[in-house]
């Protein structure tokens, strides 16, 4: 049940006081809650529970039921059966507990008396600035309006805080870390306002700046460093973290920020950064559990793109319209699929790798430094060598006419024979000897396994019997299902030319999926990483895969031939990482193909580099073996089940179609022989050619530590359709929708692009009423430790309302005016009056305004989790300032991710890497950092627009305990005991723990208190000085200062860690 | 004196105040239960993997029939086989390579690798005719503990804890237990999570070793004695505190420091199974001395269900027997058959199991046919199977017996068809609480634990 916002008493209340005339009662703010939360239940939208037919939701039908007599509430059956004195009859029933005060029912009938006017939810209406209520001199709008509704609410203000306090919040409030002292003590020296503002510009000009305000951005992102589902590996998406950090530095308008994450790939020329920034969207949790239907999860992600789009900017969710029409705000399934259908246009599988570590496509590469210029200049010297071979091959035919005159090609009847037996005979050539021929024929008797003919040391990995070995197309061969691993055999790069030669005899109707011959781990489970030709849809199909679909060469015969009889079956490709660098041949004939896929950028191999062979990420034992050439089967993929093959062979080298044709049977005539002449012997070619193949080499090379970001890419082509899913189910598809949005909030501006742009201008259009609103509640929250509407995930019509609806509307409106900028927003804030009043409460405030809705005092909430372990690590010296990188692993309990079932190790880092800030550290989706988890950080599997600040003992207990802030306490107190006299005054140490830790000063009971306990405490470990030492011993893994007794140090520790506790370390006040 | 007044004077209402401050948007727990509940608190004995019906409970004599011929066509009916072995090209049927025997005045099944669970074969009620939503292993356990395929809901003993709250203030009201093993496919805290619920409700993992609960232990060299030294100051620093700022968040966070105080000696004194008659550990197995292993697990949950614990959960994996099926199962039910008796003796024996519920669930069952195909029969297994698989409930509430049929293949539910949304509203039945108005509003909608769905199991409540 939603709360009465105070807006009703604000209201009520004012008219009251003031003798002007009262302001008409806001349907929005004031009836539509009361009769939501007294009528809707059973005259409401929901027409199951509807009573006595009756909705009082939709004006037209309260009046033609005649509940509401617009201007006479006399009259109106609403008001009669609200008063009526027959529990019989009264409204609503006294068994619902729900009786209306005299003051709601005299509000209903003011309401009707001035014609019962009802309106569209209040968030549904562009902003407009409201009038500023007699701004007092020099006064921010900000505190005009806050002041005049505590004013009409009749709620003093609260003086200002102390500069100590103001500047403590300011700092966590802008960077989320205490004031460091040496500024804090220049600050208190002088607080002016002019020194206030000068700190707040240096603040927001911190790197710090960008981090506080990424944080808060991650949780809505749902950002974290796994995939989050079932195996969960790592996922390597931080270089998209470090842009959300440049982006608040850089102070990116926010509308541009909205428009980068959902269509940076889409804007003319686009950067890195702005391709990079798309990383947002392609957060959702994915699985790799072998078995699941690719398609049913990559539907996921796009439940989640649209559930996150829709949280994250515009405060709503459409999810309720996934399975049917949303029952309380008004979006339709249509609504939903249509602003599906915006991000359901990537070529992603849904699914990550088992059995690689690849990065689910589409992808881009997060470049340093110079990277980006030196893969520049490796493609632009492929493309030079590629031109060079075109004009070398132009140029060539005279030399191939020439050396024809005394050279007879491969296969020619004036062959070996002719040379030997006729001097003037030209000179016979072979074609090029496989790298690899197993001809079936050959047997080792003891395992019968076979023997390749290219090399006798070569057997296969399986042995061979009975049926499965039989008389063949030349000799003998093998048949299906049967699987024949040839070790060592065909690895190859992206970037190296390879063709395949076999003979293939297979029943019909052809399979609709089964493996001829792969150089892979697994199909689908292994993202098709490596090559492989199959049946696909019954038609016999070559892939080239770093991860299918996205990043693949795919092509596939356009027709279905009879394969009966044995036939020819040849493969070739150039090593171009093109789909036109590759043919199919039937008995030497290039076959017509249609291109399923062809966008490869990443190599084909399984790389120790890229973490393929870690046995911890592939853990399967078997899956760590050495890929190799293999025939007929793989793991987790289906078999052919009846059939033959005879005759492979692997060459190092794209085979031309004469050489096919020849490995066919056919003989062809001399020119046909040109492209084999030019790769095997003009030596201008060869050249060429060579330098070609290297330099596709260097690019690949290249690219191979880089790392991998999923981001957004559009393939060419038509759009993927999207269908209506009949109850959400990818298995039921309906009828098929465009890209479109809900029309209620904004129509589509006229020719907006029917794609992610599109999208980005319909949410930053300035008359969009959610996004600014979203934007300014969320960076409101950041101040005040929750927004201006509770419900930050909910704007909709079952949120809670503002209770200061102006204040919320000025912002937006000034946020668009401002040209979304964020920083400025935040300075004003930060210097607003508001934000600088005293936070403490009395007891009458209390009891008046408990969660400080009207904002008459400061704002003070517990720290965010991040803040409170930064803290730590800032004010013991310990935090290390870097900004960005591969996140990091800090102390936590020693076994927690083993015990937890995650089937995964962790191991702290050492070093630096253990005193970063907080929102470095290692995100695992299944088993999230528990200190920060334990203060309400979410799991990140998705997006979370909202902390709650729940109270715990865990809470109580992690604090004390977690090794990395026992560390900082011990850091400290080394500190402070280094420059005390020996032994130290417990009363000043107290103190100065006390400033250190919080920057202010203790009261004088809580100096002696905290003095009283050192004291104890050094007579303790005094008397204890082994366990002294077994304190210090459990305080991570900064070198003690030997310079110091153990037990004043230990003593100083238990000093610092009861401060640590308290509320003047863990709240901002 | 300015302080003692202030907090006399507002301290019936620190706590509703402090919580009003903290709680902005959140709204406030239900009045529960509904009405009288039949069971105070439950034990869910969570089989991670899926547990095979076959080789358990579900006797299926027409499996041995048909050994090794294709499943009928008349059970696929034009079905596709769903997983890994949609992939398969033969789909032959593998009988369980253990004997089954009907025990108890009700005459239940139960394969010889359940002996001791046997004598209570009057006390369970089995469902063979559960059925799921999902077929993968994430999905599916999920969705088994929140109603829900994607993360994101709370889970059930989440829910009660936000709805009953604990019985017992110096401990968790969910606590949740991992069998140390090793595991064949992985868990995930989400399994625990409270999804949109406050925080406070997620379960607590207890973990095996000296450190129950996490960061439970002060570090060594801090003895209790100077830890409540040093809670004594602290109380000072923050009542000065409360006196000067005036939150009364102040004073709330001073009782968890209290609290968190009193769990640090009251858990480990729980988790200490020393102080267990030895009767009772060996009533439990061997394997009850072994920290972390099941047996001490379900011992721990009876001590925990003691001490008002609400909803107590043990997860044990090493059910997903895709091949090697007979040993492997034979394992792990060799791991649980003697402890989970043991447990309901107990409970038994101390009355408890009159107002504890305890649930034997798993995320689904296994295919009739052996994984792989026709290959490697002799070391077979078995594919996931959501369309019939079989749990049990006993305890309080609870009417023993067999509710659902399978066919004789156990492949599709007969009648006395069961859903995960029907376990769900049954379990809520028990605690109390109709399950369909108890709901929680999280952007513009009222959730469920049983979404849109979910009938009483009634034939299965007393």
């Amino acid at each position: 049940m939603p709360r009465l916002p105070f807006v009703i008493s604000a209201l009520l209340l004012a008219a009251s006081v003031r003798s002007e005339p009262t302001p008409p009662v806001s349907y929005n703010f004031a009836v539509r809650p009361l009769l939501s939360s007294k009528c809707f239940a059973c005259h409401g939208s929901d027409a199951n529970s509807r009573k006595a037919d009756l909705r009082l939701d939709v004006r037209d039908n309260a009046i033609a039921a005649s509940a509401i007599v617009p201007g006479n509430p006399s009259t109106s059956h609403l008001i009669q059966r609200i008063r009526h004195s027959d529990p019989d009859e009264v409204m609503p029933p006294p068994e619902k507990h729900a009786a209306l005060s005299p003051s709601e029912i005299s509000l209903l009938e003011t309401w009707i008396s001035e014609g019962a006017p009802y309106e569209k939810h209040w968030a549904f209406i562009p902003p407009h600035a409201p009038p500023i209520p007699a701004p007092l001199k020099d006064e921010h709008p900000i505190d005009s309006l806050v002041r005049a509704a505590a004013t009409a609410r009749n709620i003093p203000l609260a003086p200002p805080a102390s500069p100590s306090d103001w500047l403590r919040r300011t700092s966590f409030a802008l960077t989320g870390l205490p004031p460091e002292p040496a500024a804090a003590a220049a600050f208190i020296a002088n607080p002016s306002p002019a020194a206030r503002s000068a700190l707040v510009d240096q603040l927001l000009n911190s790197p710090a700046f960008g981090e506080r305000m990424a944080t808060d951005w991650l949780d809505a992102a749902r950002f974290a460093d796994t995939y989050g589902r079932h195996e969960d590996a790592n996922s390597s998406v931080w270089p998209w973290r470090d842009w959300v950090i440049r982006a608040f530095n850089n102070n990116l308008p926010y509308n541009d920020f909205i428009t980068w994450q959902l269509a940076g790939d889409l804007l003319p020329d686009a950067s890195n950064d702005q391709i990079l920034a798309t990383a947002f969207q392609r957060l959702p949790v994915q699985s790799n559990e072998s078995g699941s239907d690719p398609e049913e999860y990559r539907w996921d992600q796009v439940f989640d793109r649209v559930h996150t789009t829709s949280s994250a900017f515009m405060g709503l969710t459409f999810e309720c319209a996934r399975c049917h029409d949303h029952k309380y705000d008004p979006f339709s399934s249509k609504d939903y699929y249509q602003f599906a259908a915006y991000l359901n246009n990537i070529d992603e599988l849904g699914l990550f790798s088992r059995y690689s570590n690849g990065v689910p496509p589409p992808t881009t590469l997060a470049y340093k430094d110079q990277q980006q210029d030196s893969h520049q200049s490796l493609l632009a010297a492929i493309t030079a060598a590629e031109k060079h071979l075109a004009a070398t091959r132009a140029a060539a035919q005279p030399r191939f006419t020439s050396w024809l005159a005394a050279n007879s090609p491969p296969g020619s009847p004036n062959g070996l024979w002719n040379a030997l037996t006729s001097p003037s005979a030209r000179r016979p050539h072979s074609l090029p000897a496989p790298s690899t021929h197993l001809s079936f024929d050959f047997i080792e008797p003891r395992d019968r396994r076979l023997i390749a003919d290219s090399k006798p040391d070569v057997l296969t990995d399986t042995s061979i019997t009975g049926s499965a070995h039989r008389e063949g197309r030349f000799g003998w061969c093998a048949t299906f299902p049967r699987k024949i691993t040839l070790p060592a055999t065909g690895n190859v790069s992206r970037a190296q030319p390879f063709s395949l030669s076999f003979w293939l005899k297979i029943p019909s109707p052809h399979p609709d999926h089964g493996v001829i011959l792969h150089h892979s781990r697994a199909g689908l489970d292994a993202a098709n990483r490596g090559y492989e030709i199959t049946f696909e849809n019954g038609k016999l199909t070559a892939t080239l895969a770093h991860f299918y679909p996205g990043n693949a060469l795919r092509i596939q015969l356009k027709n279905s031939p009879d394969l009966s009889n044995w036939h020819h079956v040849g493969f070739s490709y150039d090593g171009s990482s093109r789909a036109s660098g590759m043919s199919l041949f039937l008995d030497g004939t290039p076959q017509p193909v249609t291109i399923i896929r062809d966008h490869l950028t990443r190599d084909i191999a399984y790389l120790d580099a890229w973490g393929d062979l870690d046995s911890m990420r592939v853990a399967d034992a078997d899956y760590a073996d050495p890929v190799t050439l293999t025939l007929g089967a793989r793991t987790l993929d289906a078999s052919i089940l009846s059939g033959a093959i005879d005759e492979l062979r692997f060459y190092h080298a794209a085979l031309s179609t004469a050489e096919m044709s020849l490995l066919a049977g056919s003989q062809p005539e001399d020119p046909a022989w040109f492209d084999w002449f030019l790769r095997e012997i003009d030596p201008d070619y060869r050249a060429a050619l060579a330098a070609l193949n290297n330099a596709r080499r260097a690019e690949n090379d290249f690219t191979i530590p880089l790392t991998e970001v999923m981001v957004m890419r559009e393939p060419k082509g038509p759009r993927r359709p999207t269908p209506i899913l009949n109850r959400g189910d990818f298995r039921q598809p309906g009828d098929p929708v465009q890209p479109g949005v809900p029309s209620i909030l904004l129509p589509l501006p006229d020719n907006s692009a029917p794609d992610r742009l599109g999208l980005a201008q319909w949410l930053t259009h300035p008359d969009h009423p959610l996004t600014a609103r979203v934007a300014v509640n969320r960076i409101w929250s950041a101040f005040f430790g929750s927004g201006l509407v509770p419900t930050p995930e909910d704007f909709g019509l079952q949120g809670q309302p503002p209770a200061l609806p102006d204040l919320l509307d000025w912002l937006a409106v000034h946020f668009i005016k401002s040209g979304w900028n964020v920083k400025a927003l935040c300075r004003e804030i930060a210097l607003s009056q508001t934000f600088a009043r005293s936070s403490s409460i009395s007891p009458d405030a209390l009891a008046r305004d408990p969660s400080n809705q009207s904002l008459a005092r400061g704002p003070r909430f517990r720290l965010p989790a991040e803040q409170l372990r930064d803290a730590a690590l800032a004010v013991s010296g310990l935090l290390v300032p870097t900004i960005g990188g591969p996140s990091v692993k800090p102390w936590q309990p020693e076994g927690l991710w083993e015990e937890s079932g995650t089937q995964h190790t962790y191991t702290p880092d050492s070093g630096p890497n253990l005193h970063r800030r907080s929102l470095y550290t290692f995100w695992r989706r299944t088993c999230p950092p528990p200190l920060l988890s334990v203060f309400d950080a979410p799991t990140r599997e998705f997006c979370k627009v909202r902390r709650d600040s729940t109270l715990t003992p865990l809470q109580s207990l992690a604090f004390q305990n977690d090794t990395g802030i026992l560390e900082a306490a011990r850091v400290l107190a080394e500190q402070l005991l280094a420059g005390s006299p020996s032994p130290p005054d417990a009363s000043s140490l107290a103190a100065t723990a006390w400033h250190r830790l919080t920057s202010g000063n203790p009261s004088a009971s809580q100096r002696s208190a905290l003095a009283s306990l050192f004291s104890d405490s050094l007579l303790h470990y005094q008397a204890h000085p082994d366990q002294a030492a077994a304190l210090l011993k459990s305080t991570g893994a900064t070198p003690l200062n030997k310079d110091l007794a153990p037990p004043t140090v230990a003593a100083a520790v238990v000093t610092i860690r009861a401060i640590l506790n308290s509320d003047a370390f863990l709240v901002s006040f | 004196m300015l302080r003692r007044s202030w907090l006399r004077s507002t301290s019936g209402t620190i706590a509703s105040l402090a919580l009003a401050s903290l709680a902005k948007g959140i709204p406030s727990p239900p009045a529960l239960p509904h009405f009288t509940p039949r069971a105070k608190r439950v034990i869910c004995l969570f089989m991670s993997g899926g547990f095979s019906q076959l080789e358990s409970f579900d006797h299926k004599p027409s499996l041995l029939k048909h050994r090794h011929q294709p499943l009928p066509d008349s059970i696929f009916k034009g079905r596709t086989p769903l997983g890994m072995s949609r992939l398969q090209s033969a789909f032959p049927v593998q009988p369980s390579p253990f004997p089954f025997k009907q025990h108890g005045q009700s005459g239940a099944w139960f394969s010889d690798r359940f002996p001791a669970l046997t004598r209570h074969a009057d006390r369970l009620c089995f469902l063979k005719g559960m059925v799921s939503d999902a077929v993968n292993h994430d999905p599916a356990i999920i969705f088994m503990n929140s109603g829900n395929q994607l993360p994101g809901r709370p889970v059930m003993g989440s829910w009660l804890s936000y709805g009953l709250g604990s019985e017992n203030h110096d401990l968790p009201a969910f606590v949740v237990m991992v069998t140390r093993k090793t595991i064949d496919q992985p868990l995930s805290s989400r399994l625990w999570d409270c999804g949109f619920l406050p925080a406070h409700h997620q379960g607590i993992p207890f973990r095996a070793g000296r450190e129950p609960v996490l960061y439970l232990r002060n570090p060594d060299g801090l003895p209790p004695e100077l830890q409540r030294r040093s809670l004594d100051a602290l109380r000072t620093v923050q009542l000065d505190e409360l006196a000067l700022r005036g939150d009364p968040a102040t004073a709330a966070r001073l009782e968890q420091h209290e609290l968190a105080f009193r769990m640090q000696r009251a858990v480990p004194a729980l988790t200490d199974l020393s102080s267990e008659d030895p009767k009772t550990l060996d009533l439990y197995g061997p394997d009850s001395r072994n920290q972390g292993s099941f047996a001490a697990n379900c011992l721990l949950a009876r001590r925990l269900c003691e001490h008002g614990v609400r909803f107590v959960q043990l997860f044990h994996p090493g059910w997903d027997q895709h091949g090697e099926l007979e040993k492997g199962f034979a394992d792990s039910a060799s791991e649980i058959d003697q402890p989970i008796a043991a447990l309901l003796d107990d409970l038994n024996l101390r009355g408890l199991l009159d107002d504890t519920l305890v649930l034997f669930l798993t995320e689904f069952g296994r295919t009739p046919y052996a994984q792989g195909g026709a290959k490697n029969l002799d070391r077979f297994g078995r594919e996931h199977h959501r369309n019939a698989f079989t749990c049990w409930l006993a305890g309080a509430g609870i009417r023993p017996g067999t509710i659902g049929t399978t066919d004789d293949f156990g492949f599709d539910v007969v009648d006395g068809r069961t859903t995960v949304n029907d376990l769900h509203a049954t379990l809520m039945h028990l605690m109390g609480i109709h399950h369909e108005q108890f709901t929680f509003p999280f952007q513009g909608r009222d959730f469920r634990l049983t979404d849109v769905a979910g009938n009483l199991i009634s034939p299965a409540l007393l």
